[in-house]
């Protein structure tokens, strides 16, 4: 997975934005709590710790982020703080998936 | 009483959801007998009006709607009034959800239609100023779902939950509240919570249909090709609730694509359904992009093969959508192929690609530098045999892929960053092979000066000052290296070195005091276990006396060796490494020594595999102090070990370790064969053995599908034996092996029988069967044998591969020969193909062709 979703990171971060974003996610996620994410975001933080890693990540990573299209959203989604609908729009979403019957 | 044949029908149309054929069919049976029917005729038109709502027919349902007024009492319609409805109220327009909360609290209406008319209601969101009494509590309890909803839009996570606090169980709303407080966990992380509330909502009430996007995005259940396909609008919405708009449709294709194994289709489902995509931010496109190119790297290998191919057309054709695919694709190409595509291929297309990438996101030296010095690495890899594994390689004696071409590439990443440590060593390694002296030493001066603190560095210097005679300077390196990492034995090992170095200069130039001097010192280095050829006592006072006798004083140095002889592990490992130290210390080009002599009639009282072990490791250690045409005495006499081991069973382990040595130093290649040939007889189903006899000249005459019999019962023997190297080696093999699948006609007729390897001996070890033999310097095969391989190779490789091959065909071969060696492969393969199941190929190889590993590193202690 990009490294830079799992630490919530711009492309163009430094080492010290880095670092803080990984102490962050961390904290948020420590190993005992959530080991799976915890995992994740040591693995994103190895990757582009520092100007050399960023440069290998860059030329050289080939990780499959996912197992399949969907796959990928639905990891894409779990490495992302989603912001809920506006209220409008969730009015829309459930209506027309009222209406589309899911299918 | 039996229904007629007609209302039948009619209530099967309607329990199938076809609602039209059903209300025309009622309509009829109405005005046979009204009341019976009049319910049902009722049903199947609002059926049909939620089937044309659900359409976005809204104009025609509301037609249906007027029309079912004039049949029926107006509050039975109040939940089709309201989904009709349900958004497009206008101020001032009577709203019906007061008339549904009226109709939500009599008892009597049935637990499905309760339901459905709650959710239409909540999908309403209208407020509900002056309730009916009966209604009052219900519409509390709408208003309460509607202020949680919004409360989750706004992230008022608390006070959604605390809203929904007075709904109880047994509220008509419950299902709504369970499906609020699964959004409220889904925003806040709590993903097994949500998944689990949502997981429990009624099926097909308006909330579960919500939250099945939800659902996708939690990955509950994982997805997989197994799991059922969502529909268009649920992935949408999961894509809206992810950032992003559009996507369902391509993202639909696009997992049809792949779960029907087609990544091309795939990729070109997003690349069309998807404007920004590729792209290479943090986000989802970002995301999918990344999945989408590199999943290539970890596909099987036919679809990999489609996708590369496509994407190398793409490539080849100018035609990416946009740079950053450009980009990625030539990124891709380079890490998958570097190996096998022409050098001078690779290096375009890796300049591209950073040009490109220069272009997108600016200058970036450092960056350059490492991806240069990476593919100059890789050129002084070995030459690989790639497509062609079996035939001659091009003449040059290099060890190198392409020296020259590595030695450009890792001076410009230099050139664009001098701080690029691994470029720096590797190109020290460049100009070593390509004998550039001074270039290395210079390189090496300016290394020291900008890495003083880097331990590989200062080893480096240290041995080219070793080379260069300058051993003061070279001392100085490796103690600053020795300061560094006291724990690497290889620094005291070159310490050791050294200092012998510089005791035989001492003593040449007359100064017997100094160069003892240097002696002594290194007994600080000296260690007790005599595994080690440099610094066990031994080994240290064999070396220091041959110094002593040939360059000082004969009888200090008689006394030293004579306490190596006591103190070393056996009569024959001193006299062997005796020998190898006394060719290599004495001037000029000795041909024989002493200790030779003795050696042989020590060999003469019998050898033992374990002895043979430790000589073939003093060897190993001792042959690089020998000019090459000094190296025959010692040869000769190992070999002659060797096959007087061959003459007795000996333990497994040890005929192992002999034989990889053998394999290895291609020189003792006949005693090795000898080895095989008598473990086979002691064991005759000994796997690993037999998987060494594959490699003998003998399998040339093997045809592949023989071979590959041979192969598959060895992994069978192996794995019956638990053998788990040797099943790793079976399978290597297995998989580098690429042939057609066996003939029905003559099913295994070319087999021969077991006991046809067994006779006469192994000519010689190089040229053993060309389909496994990755070994340099093999005897080539018969030029019939050849073709005949050649041709089954082409005929079961993919059209990519034999595009590569076309433009890495061998030296000498023209293009209208290659393609028309192709076009009989073609026609091999088609005529091939009757009755076999593609299945039936081996995997073509993932990797380049297996061979035997180097000994194993952790080998115990040798004495």
């Amino acid at each position: 997975m990009n490294p830079y979703l799992v630490l919530d990171l711009q492309a163009d971060a430094d080492d010290p934005a880095i670092r803080q974003a990984y102490l962050k996610a961390i904290k948020e996620s420590p190993p005992e709590a959530d080991p799976k994410r915890f995992q994740a975001v040591s693995h994103a933080y190895e990757k582009i710790k520092d100007q050399e890693h960023r440069h290998l990540h860059i030329l050289f990573d080939h990780d499959c982020p996912a197992n399949s299209p969907l796959d990928a959203l639905a990891r894409y989604a779990s490495h992302r703080r989603l912001d809920p609908l506006p209220f409008d729009a969730m009015k829309e979403f459930l209506r027309s998936m009222s209406r589309s019957g899911g299918k | 009483m039996d229904a007629s044949p007609q209302e039948r029908a009619a209530r099967e149309f309607l329990a199938q959801g076809r609602f039209r054929k059903a209300r025309d069919e009622f309509k009829l049976l109405c005005k046979i007998d009204r009341p019976k029917f009049l319910p049902l005729l009722v049903e199947a038109n609002i059926g049909l009006a939620r089937e044309m709502a659900g359409k976005g027919m809204v104009e025609e349902a509301r037609q249906v709607l007027s029309y079912l007024k004039t049949i029926v009492a107006g509050e039975q319609l109040v939940g089709l009034e309201l989904e009709l409805g349900a958004g497009s109220a206008t101020p001032g327009q009577a709203s019906a959800v007061p008339a549904a909360l009226r109709a939500l609290a009599k008892p009597s209406l049935p637990a499905a239609e309760r339901q459905h008319l709650a959710d239409v209601v909540v999908l309403a969101f209208e407020p509900v100023p002056n309730p009916a009494p009966e209604a009052a509590a219900l519409a509390r309890e709408l208003a309460a779902i509607v202020s949680a909803l919004q409360a989750v839009s706004e992230r008022q996570f608390d006070q959604a939950l605390e809203l929904l606090r007075p709904l109880g169980q047994a509220s008509v709303f419950s299902h709504w509240k369970a499906f609020v407080k699964g959004l409220a966990a889904f925003y806040r992380g709590d993903s097994e919570r949500a998944a689990r509330l949502f997981a429990g909502l009624p099926a097909g009430s308006a909330p579960e249909k919500a939250g099945r996007s939800c659902l996708l995005l939690l990955g509950s259940p994982p997805v997989s090709n197994d799991s059922p396909l969502p529909s268009e609008a649920v992935i949408e919405w999961a894509c809206r609730m992810a950032g992003e708009r559009g996507l369902g449709g391509p993202l639909l294709c696009a997992e049809q694509a792949w779960r029907k194994n087609n990544p091309v289709q795939m990729y070109q489902n997003l690349r069309g359904g998807i404007p920004r995509f590729p792209g290479e931010g943090p986000d989802l496109i970002g995301v999918l992009s990344q999945f989408a190119v590199n999943c290539s790297f970890s596909l099987p290998y036919q679809m990999q093969d489609s996708l590369e191919y496509w994407m190398d057309g793409i490539i080849d054709g100018r035609s990416a959508k946009n740079p950053v695919e450009m980009q990625l694709f030539l990124r891709a190409r380079v890490l998958s192929s570097a190996q096998i595509m022409p050098d001078e291929l690779a290096v375009k297309d890796w300049e591209r690609f950073l040009r490109l990438r220069e272009k997108l996101h600016g200058r970036n030296p450092a960056l350059d530098s490492l991806a240069y010095g990476w593919l100059g690495q890789l050129f002084t890899k070995p030459p690989s045999r790639g497509a062609f594994p079996f035939l001659p390689l091009t003449q040059s004696r290099s060890k190198m892929r392409n020296a020259p071409e590595a030695q450009r590439l890792l001076e410009k990443a230099l050139q664009l960053d001098e701080a690029n440590l691994p470029a720096s060593l590797c190109l020290c390694e460049v100009y070593k092979e390509r004998r550039r002296h001074s270039d290395r030493n210079r390189l090496l001066d300016r290394m020291t000066a900008r890495f003083p603190e880097e331990k590989k560095v200062l080893m480096l210097a240290g041995q080219a000052c070793l080379e260069r005679k300058a051993y003061k300077r070279g001392l100085d390196y490796f103690h600053r290296a020795l300061a560094l990492d006291r724990l690497d034995p290889a620094i005291p090992d070159n310490l050791v070195k050294a200092r012998l170095l510089q005791a035989r200069e001492f003593f040449q130039k007359s100064r017997p005091d100094d160069a003892r001097m240097a002696m002594n010192q290194t007994a600080a280095f000296e260690i007790p276990t005599p595994g080690n050829l440099t610094r066990s006592r031994w080994c240290l006072k064999i070396q220091q006396g041959m110094t002593e006798t040939i360059c000082g004083d004969p009888d200090r140095g008689r006394a030293l060796l004579e306490e190596a002889r006591r103190e070393s592990p056996s009569e024959a490992a001193f006299l062997y490494y005796a020998g190898l130290a006394d060719l290599g210390t004495r001037p000029g080009n000795a041909r024989g020594s002493a200790y030779f002599d003795e050696f042989v009639r020590v060999r003469k009282s019998g050898a033992s595999a374990a002895e043979a072990v430790v000589l073939t490791r003093i060897w190993q250690h001792g042959r690089k102090w020998l000019a090459e045409r000094m190296s025959q005495q010692p040869w000769a006499l190992l070999e002659g070990y060797l096959r007087a081991v061959a003459k007795h069973p000996f333990a497994r382990e040890d005929g192992s370790r002999l034989v990889e040595f053998c394999i290895a130093e291609n020189d003792f290649a006949k005693a090795g064969m000898a080895l095989v040939e008598k473990r086979l007889k002691q064991d005759p189903a000994d796997p690993l053995f037999r998987l060494y006899r594959l490699r003998t000249p003998k399998s040339v005459g093997l045809r592949p599908e023989a071979l590959r019999i041979e192969l598959e019962s060895i992994l069978a023997e192996a794995t019956s034996r638990k053998e788990e190297q040797t099943v790793r080696l079976a399978r290597q093999q297995l998989d580098a092996l690429v042939i057609p699948p066996p003939q029905p006609a003559e099913p295994f007729d070319d087999l021969p029988p077991e006991d046809e390897f067994d006779d006469g001996p192994f000519p010689d070890f190089g040229g053993g069967n060309p389909m496994l033999d990755d070994l340099p310097g093999g005897m080539p095969a018969q030029p019939t044998e050849l073709m005949d391989s050649f041709l089954s190779l082409l005929a079961s490789l993919p059209e990519r591969e034999l595009k590569r091959m076309r433009q890495t065909r061998p030296p000498g071969m023209s293009v209208a020969d290659f393609d028309m060696l192709v076009e009989m492969a073609r026609a091999r393969r088609e005529s091939s193909k009757t009755g076999f199941p593609p299945g039936n190929f081996p995997p073509p190889p993932s990797r380049p062709p297996g061979t035997i590993p180097p000994p194993d590193p952790d080998q115990p202690e040798l004495f």
